[in-house]
Parts: C-alpha cells; sequence; structure tokens
C-alpha cells in the first residue's frame, strides 16, 4: 500500500489534535488565500496550457469566486464552529442540549480537471474549516495545473495536515484502498460508483459532485436576444467543458427557427467572426476528448460552427439542429463547445422528456412566463434549477450545489462545504440531581409511571381552531 | 424477486403519479398511521412481548410513545419543514427569487432492525412520508411477529402503492438490494452496513446507515455514584442489553470499581426484585444464537454479579464484570446483552486515549460533577452523539440529530432530520429576462478590469 505511510501520518497529525483551534483553522485558509494571490498568474498560466482557458474566465472561477468562499467562511467561522443549542422538552428544562461540529479526521478529495483549482479549492475550503486533515489529488489530465499545485501548495499549508498525491487511475485506486474519514469526489457517474463502493468498504462517507445532460427549455414566449446570450455564455463557456453547462435545448420548431440567427448574432458578439482567434475561446483538454466530440457532430444537422482543427483541439461554438434523442449527441453528457436543439411540441412534451431520463445535475427554462418556469420546476428534479438564466445558481455560496440520483449525492458552497465535512453531533449535557424526576423511568413498572411518563415526554398536538 | 420488482415497480409508478406531493396528502398518511398506532396498540405491544418478552409499560414507552411523539411532531411541522427557505443574495442576484427547495427522492428503502422492531421502521417511515416519498418496508425477520403484523397493519391504512411492506431473511434483502431506490436507510450491524452501502453503490443510491459498536461509559472519581449507577442500570439492562446505544463498556478508576458495582448491584435489587428471572420487566435474548454469542463473551472473565442463565427462556441474568482486559473477547464486538464488563483506567487522559484508539462509537456516556471534565471529553473524542450524567437520553430528543460517525453509521434522523434525509434540497434561482445589461459584466469579450468591480 503505496500511500498508507503518507495517511497514517496525516492521521497521527489529527489525532495530535492541531487541526482543531479556529485559530488553526484560519491560517491555513489565510494561508490558502495567499496561495491564490501570489500564483494568480501561474493559475492563469497553466489552465490555458492545459485547456486554452481564457485569463477571464479562469480568474473568475478560479480566483475570484475562490475568495468569495474563502472570505464567506473567514468571515463566518466563529459562527458556524459554535455548538448549536436546541430546544429542550420539559424533563430537560435544566439540561443542555446542543449539536456539536465535530471534524471527520482525515479526508480525501478527488477533484476533476475542468475547474482544476477550484474544484479542490472550494472542497478543501470547508474540510479546513471543519478542522480535517486532508489529502487533495488534483486531475492528472490537467497536467500542468497537477504540477503548480503539487509543487507550491505545500509552501503554503501545513505540510504534516494537507498532502497533494498526483497520479492517474492507478495510484487513484491505491490511494482509495486506505481508509478516510470523508471522501469528496467531483467527476463522471461511472467513477463515482467506483468511489463510493470503495468507501463502503470502510464506511467512508461521501459526497459526490458527479454529471450528466443538463437539459435547457426555451419557451415560445421569451426575449430572444437575452435568451440566446445567456445560453451561449452558460453553454460555450471553458469551451463547454462545466458540469452545469447546459447540454441541449428543448423547444418547439418555431423557436429553433426564431433562436438560430439570435445564438449566431449571440456568438459573434462573444467571439467575434472568427472564435477561433478568440482570447475569449478555450479549447478541448485532450486528444481523446476531442476525438469524442468531433464524433458528436453527426448528430442533427449543424446549423452554427462545427469547424475543428485537431493540432489545436480546436472545436468552434457549434449549434446542431434537429437533433433526434436517438443521435450520439444525446446518448452522452456533451461536455464540449457543442448545443444539440431537440424540437419538441410543446412545455408538456419537454417535461416528459426531461423526467424519462436520469436527473441532471441543473436544470434550466427560460420564458417571459414565470408561470411556465415555475410549471418546468414543479413537474421535474435535479440537482439545482435555473429560470431564465444558466450557471449563476452555482455563484451564490447560499445556495447549496450538488445532484441527485444519477448527478450526485450531497452538497456543498459556503456553509455547506463546512457542514459537509462536520459530523454534527448530538450532545446532552444533564444534571445529576433531579433524580425524582427519572424515577417513572425505572422499573418495576406501572401504569401509574406510565402515565407520568406520558405527560412529560408527549408532543402534544396543538388544539385545532374551529371557526363557529 | 418477480414479486418485489413488481411491488417496487407499483411504488415508483405510483411516486411518479404525484398524488404523494401535495401536503393534505402526507398529513392525511400520517394521521391514518396514528389511528393504527392508536387502534392497534394491543396487537403491537402483544407482538412486541412475543418476539423480545418485552413489558408492557417498557414496550409501550420505547416503541409507542416515541412513535406517536413522532407523528404530531411531523403533522405539526410539516407545512414549516416543506416550506421553501429563501436564502441571502449577493449583489447580481438582488432582483431574483433565491431559495432551496424541499422536493421527495423518491422511492426510499427503510430496512429495520429486530431490538425495537416496531419503531425502528415507525420512525423512519414516517420521516419518508412526510418528505413525500414512496415507501419500501424490510422489517427484521428476526423479530417474526413484529414483521407479520407490521405487513399486515400499513395496506389496511396507508395507501397500498406508494407504502409497500416486503418480508424475508437474508436471500430476500440481498435481492431487494440489487433493485434501485432513491435513498435506503439501514439500521443493523456494521459488517452488514458495509454491504448495503456497496449495494447502493451500483445505483449511486445515498444512505443513511445507522450502526452500532462499543459504546463507551466513563465514571469520573468525582460524580454521584448512586446516581450514576442507577442510570447506568437503567440504560444498559432496559431491553435486556439490547439497544444500539446502550453503554456497552465501563472505564473508571480501579479505586472506584468496587462501588460502582455495588451501586448497580442495589439497583438491580430495586429495578427487578430479588429474583430477577420472574420479574416482568426484565427482558430475554431474542434468539438462541445472540444467547449463544453472549455466553461465549462470558468465558474466562471475572463475574462479580450475575451470569446465571437459562437456555429453554435465552435468558441471562445481568452480569458484572471486573478487571476486563482490553483485548479480551468481550472487548471486541458490540455486546449487545445483559452483561456490563468494567475496565479500569487511571485517568480521564487514559480513558480518552482508550476511546480514541477504538472505532468511533454511535454513543459515548461520561460522568462526572466536573463540567471542565466533562467538555474536555466532549471535545477531545468523537461519536455519533453524546449523553454526559446520564444515557441514552440524547436520542429522545427531537431536536437531536440521531446517528453514528465512522464505524457507527452515517447520516441521521429523527423529528425535522428524518424529514431532511428523505428530501432531496434543491438550490433554486429564478432570475428575470429583463435587465441583461446587468449581464453584460460577465460576457466575453472579456476586460479584466470589469472583473475587479
Amino acid at each position: 500500500n503505496p500511500y498508507a505511510g503518507l495517511v497514517s501520518h496525516l492521521r497521527a497529525s489529527w489525532l495530535s489534535g492541531k487541526t482543531r483551534p479556529m485559530e488553526y483553522r484560519i491560517a491555513q485558509l489565510e494561508a490558502l488565500g495567499r496561495f491564490l494571490d501570489d500564483k494568480k498568474q501561474e493559475i492563469l498560466e497553466a489552465t490555458e496550457l492545459d485547456m486554452g482557458k481564457p485569463s477571464f474566465e479562469a480568474f473568475f472561477s478560479e480566483i475570484l469566486l475562490c475568495k468569495n468562499e474563502l472570505n464567506v467562511t473567514l468571515n463566518n467561522l466563529c459562527h458556524w464552529m459554535k455548538d448549536e443549542h436546541v430546544d429542550k422538552n420539559l424533563v430537560m428544562q435544566l439540561d443542555s442540549a446542543f449539536i456539536r461540529k465535530d471534524p471527520f479526521g482525515v479526508v480525501l478529495i478527488i477533484a476533476p480537471w475542468n475547474y482544476p483549482v477550484h474544484l479542490f479549492l472550494v472542497p478543501l475550503i470547508g474540510a479546513i474549516a471543519a478542522g480535517n486533515c486532508a489529502i487533495i489529488k488534483p486531475s492528472e489530465i490537467s497536467k500542468n495545473t497537477e504540477r503548480l499545485i503539487a509543487e507550491t501548495l505545500g509552501c503554503y499549508l501545513d505540510t504534516d495536515c494537507f498532502a497533494v498525491v498526483t497520479g492517474g487511475v492507478p495510484e487513484t485506486t491505491r490511494l482509495l484502498e486506505n481508509k478516510f474519514d470523508y471522501i469528496f469526489f467531483t467527476g463522471i457517474p461511472p467513477v463515482g460508483r467506483i468511489v463510493m463502493t470503495a468507501a463502503a468498504k470502510h464506511l467512508t462517507p461521501v459526497t459526490l459532485e458527479l454529471g450528466g445532460k443538463n437539459p435547457c427549455y426555451v419557451s415560445d414566449t421569451c426575449d430572444l436576444s437575452n435568451v440566446a446570450r445567456r445560453v451561449v455564455w452558460g453553454r460555450f463557456f471553458n469551451t463547454g467543458q462545466t458540469c452545469t453547462a447546459p447540454d441541449y435545448l428543448l423547444c418547439t420548431l418555431e423557436m429553433q427557427e426564431k433562436l438560430m440567427p439570435a445564438l449566431r448574432e449571440a456568438i459573434t458578439e462573444f467571439f467575434g467572426p472568427n472564435p477561433r482567434e478568440s482570447p475569449d475561446f478555450g479549447r478541448i483538454v485532450s486528444d481523446k476528448q476531442f476525438q469524442r466530440l468531433r464524433a458528436l457532430l453527426g448528430s442533427g444537422r449543424v446549423a452554427i460552427g462545427g469547424q475543428t482543427d485537431e493540432a489545436e483541439r480546436y472545436i468552434a461554438p457549434t449549434v446542431l439542429a434537429d437533433v433526434q434523442p436517438s443521435d450520439p449527441a444525446m446518448q452522452e453528457e456533451i461536455f464540449g463547445p457543442i448545443l444539440p436543439i431537440v424540437v419538441i411540441a410543446n412545455v408538456d412534451e419537454a417535461i416528459d422528456f426531461i423526467n424519462a431520463r436520469p436527473r441532471p445535475l441543473a436544470l434550466y427554462a427560460f420564458s417571459c412566463d414565470s408561470k411556465i418556469v415555475n410549471q418546468v420546476l414543479e413537474r421535474t428534479s435535479s440537482g439545482g434549477f435555473c429560470g431564465n438564466d444558466t450557471l449563476m445558481h452555482m455563484t451564490l455560496p447560499s445556495l447549496p450545489f450538488g445532484g441527485i440520483g444519477n448527478s450526485g449525492m450531497g452538497k456543498y458552497h459556503g456553509k455547506f462545504t463546512f457542514d459537509t465535512f462536520s459530523h454534527h453531533r448530538a450532545c446532552l449535557h444533564r444534571n445529576m440531581g433531579l433524580e425524582t424526576l427519572n424515577t417513572p423511568r425505572y422499573p418495576p413498572y406501572t401504569q401509574q409511571k406510565l402515565g407520568l411518563l406520558t405527560t412529560t415526554f408527549e408532543v402534544k398536538r396543538k388544539g385545532t381552531c374551529t371557526l363557529l | 424477486m418477480e414479486r418485489m420488482q413488481q411491488v417496487v415497480g407499483r411504488a415508483r409508478a405510483a411516486f411518479n403519479s404525484g398524488r404523494s406531493r401535495p401536503l393534505e396528502f402526507r398529513i392525511r398518511q400520517l394521521k391514518a398511521l396514528e389511528r393504527m398506532v392508536q387502534e392497534k396498540e394491543k396487537e403491537i405491544m402483544a407482538a412486541l412481548k412475543a418476539d423480545l418478552s418485552k413489558s408492557g409499560p417498557d414496550a409501550y414507552s420505547h416503541e409507542i410513545l416515541g412513535v406517536l411523539g413522532e407523528l404530531v411532531l411531523a403533522m405539526e411541522k410539516l407545512p414549516s419543514w416543506a416550506a421553501p427557505q429563501p436564502v441571502k443574495k449577493n449583489l447580481l442576484t438582488m432582483r431574483d427569487e433565491a431559495y432551496i427547495g424541499y422536493e421527495p427522492l423518491g422511492v426510499v428503502l427503510v430496512i429495520g432492525a429486530w431490538n425495537y422492531p416496531f419503531v425502528l421502521v415507525m420512525q423512519p417511515l414516517i420521516g419518508a412520508i412526510a418528505a413525500g416519498n414512496a415507501v419500501v418496508v424490510k422489517p427484521s425477520e428476526v423479530s417474526k411477529n413484529t414483521a407479520k403484523l407490521v405487513a399486515e397493519l400499513l395496506p389496511q391504512y396507508l395507501d397500498k402503492d406508494l407504502y409497500a411492506v416486503i418480508t424475508g431473511g437474508v436471500p430476500e434483502t440481498t435481492d431487494l438490494l440489487t433493485l434501485r431506490f432513491d435513498h435506503i436507510l439501514y439500521t443493523g450491524s456494521t459488517a452488514v452496513g458495509k454491504i448495503v452501502m456497496a449495494a447502493a453503490a451500483k445505483h449511486l443510491t445515498p444512505v443513511t446507515l445507522e450502526l452500532g459498536g462499543k459504546s463507551p461509559c466513563y465514571i469520573d472519581k468525582d460524580c454521584d455514584l448512586a446516581v450514576a449507577c442507577r442510570r447506568i442500570t437503567w440504560g444498559k439492562y432496559t431491553n435486556c442489553g439490547q439497544t444500539c446505544i446502550a453503554p456497552d463498556y465501563i472505564l473508571c478508576d480501579p479505586s472506584i470499581q468496587g462501588k460502582v458495582v455495588e451501586n448497580i448491584k442495589a439497583t438491580l435489587k430495586e429495578f427487578y426484585g430479588e429474583d430477577v428471572k420472574s420479574s416482568p420487566d426484565y427482558g430475554r435474548i431474542v434468539n438462541k444464537r445472540h444467547f449463544e454469542r453472549i455466553l461465549g463473551l462470558l468465558a474466562g472473565q471475572k463475574i462479580a454479579y450475575g451470569g446465571q442463565t437459562d437456555e429453554a427462556t435465552c435468558f441471562i441474568a445481568p452480569t458484572i464484570l471486573t478487571d476486563v482486559s482490553p483485548e479480551s473477547k468481550v472487548m471486541e464486538e458490540e455486546i449487545f446483552g445483559p452483561v456490563l464488563p468494567i475496565v479500569t483506567v487511571r485517568s480521564v487522559d487514559e480513558a480518552i486515549e482508550f476511546i480514541n484508539l477504538r472505532e468511533k462509537p454511535l454513543a459515548l456516556y461520561v460522568f462526572s460533577n466536573k463540567k471542565q471534565l466533562i467538555k474536555r471529553v466532549i471535545s477531545e473524542t468523537s461519536s455519533g452523539g453524546l449523553t454526559a450524567n446520564d444515557v441514552l437520553m440524547h436520542s429522545v430528543l427531537p431536536e437531536l440529530p440521531f446517528g453514528g460517525v465512522g464505524h457507527s453509521g452515517m447520516g441521521a434522523y429523527h423529528g425535522r432530520f428524518s424529514f431532511e434525509t428523505f428530501s432531496h434540497r434543491r438550490a433554486c434561482l429564478i432570475k428575470d429576462l429583463r435587465w441583461e445589461v446587468l449581464n453584460k459584466l460577465r460576457y466575453p469579450p472579456g476586460s479584466m478590469e470589469m472583473l475587479h468591480l
């Protein structure tokens, strides 16, 4: 077991108790902040090398959003760490009943390649805030960022408590043989299953942030150019390599026709007439992903874009029209700059289409009629939902971010990350006196004692008010 | 297997019909459950007596009172639990609607245990119904009378398609676990917990596992020993020790070991009389297999009190073992019986170290007059839950989550926590299609200056 030494070193640090004081946690979190500040340029460069990530985007997702999470945590940590006192019943009035937030111990964070800093750092913020030690396993696919993290994170964080492990599938498999007290995984569903199965051997609780095909319904009544811009932004951000990107559009035939020029206009507005030359449009992360995506271009018909360049791993912002549910583009999560449009007759058909498929991480509905937006919301299920925009529900730290069913389990962001990495321990500190109050519960049992017990423990239904 | 698939398929179709979504429907189902518990009280108590020799008042207070309480709480609070929770917005979302919506998960599976066979299926069922799910209940086959009763009663009171009972043992449960559920709540042993989680992993089904372990009970020299021992005696020997949060073993200074034994002995006489075997308030071991298992733990031990057994009735007298070695068999597995080992430690530091060297327990107990000592034990250990200066009681307050950590489990329920366990918290952001000007900040062509606003 090649990682046994590392894990037991971290476990020893954990048992020493050094990660528990608030001052320690704050110091580590502030160090993370300095990491983001000092290494900003390197992060922008590494992610550009890895997937042509535009600097603007990299700054937004890898630095700005991370710093937001850091500040929310630093501002509130003292409050989050406090014992939560709860309401008591009659017999416990003199007792202290509260929920204590205990760290789990040594946690494992496995991050993917598409937002390679954000997706290890934001979970790590919660793990540190909750008082844990952590092993971070960045993705080997975003290899420049992986190297940066492995070489520099240790200069900021306490290496007795926080370690980076690099490698691919074999290394991750060996790492998962060890016992962790929590595993936080972001990636695809098949690997999510493998992680949960490995976790089951040690009864390790998990959060799985997975994916799927995020439907985007566009109703007939909507502001065409605003819809187009918001959809284009969400679809082509990070060259489509976003777990919450609108994966495919559902609209009527009429809407497809109307929307096309608006989509074209938005793409041109954002990336210019030749997106290949735009500094704001990225590239596909690897040859394997490039080839996978290129094969999807045969679905439906290419209405916008479709150009590719293998050497650069460039795929133009593409919209496919008249895509059939049986087409390749509708069989897997796209995770690229391709937007298929599937034509449906009306909102009911759209809802049936969505509900016939695995529950997605995100669901989008666009309409000027709020009743339609609400209908889609109420009659479907998804990790999160955004009406009349894309991606934005992820940027509010007060909203939980997570999936359901195939798109995952658990949630994080803001306080939810702290809660994810804490064990909520029920604590009752009773009075040693007043022993007579306990008599009804002791044998020998009598009906009288039972009556007393019932009176003191019963939750009485409040009387219903009857109007005369 | 085919029958199982049909039952689960019907539950799913019933869930998809949407009829469990309106709160009024859920409350009606809960009200029906309440009627069931009230009308069938005699039958429920009879089943508990047949399965575990549980006495009337014991059965009532542990299994019926708690269930009625949860039902009343759920019916009362459901509207507030289920209400969308608005969240704090930022500058960019100021004009939007941002909230967390509570939604049912779908078809959930509740697997019960045999030691509190009624409440351990009912309490999760209440939460699952309140959250709007369809539920498949698999009561423990070991407590077969209660299982049979639950299978008969639920369809008489609840929507037959949405809420189903499947009975059976290990082979049936194994088959059931190959089917897809949207959440599984399992109460039982650590070993089977791993099997349940591994099966759930195949479908990416989230799980709540209420497992067990050895719940330590540290008695400080500075405490009212008589009171402490009475409370411990109650918690240990109720249900004949077959309680997941029973104090499993005692840790105390050797100088008070003798007094602890004396106090527990005195309390036992107070509770069960001179002849414990003839007390109607003392239970029996659930079956021969467990009887033999517990008997095996006594081998080679110094029995300070008790030790009498009667195989025919699965009777094991309340037993105390002293000077127990940490390496002995009785200190390896969860006892789940009326045998109380005392392991001596010389200080609270030693006690804390002892506890932390072992798997995290479901419950932890500490008795002391010193507030500081109690605070230390809480801060330097971890456990599912904890009660100081008493035992079991943290589990009766519905405002406190009930669950384990590490080998003692994951997730929690009771009260509002049951509702949340069986709900999906869906992040909802509803924006306006207008006000596009605010969005221009984020669109390409990007400018770094724009971001610093």
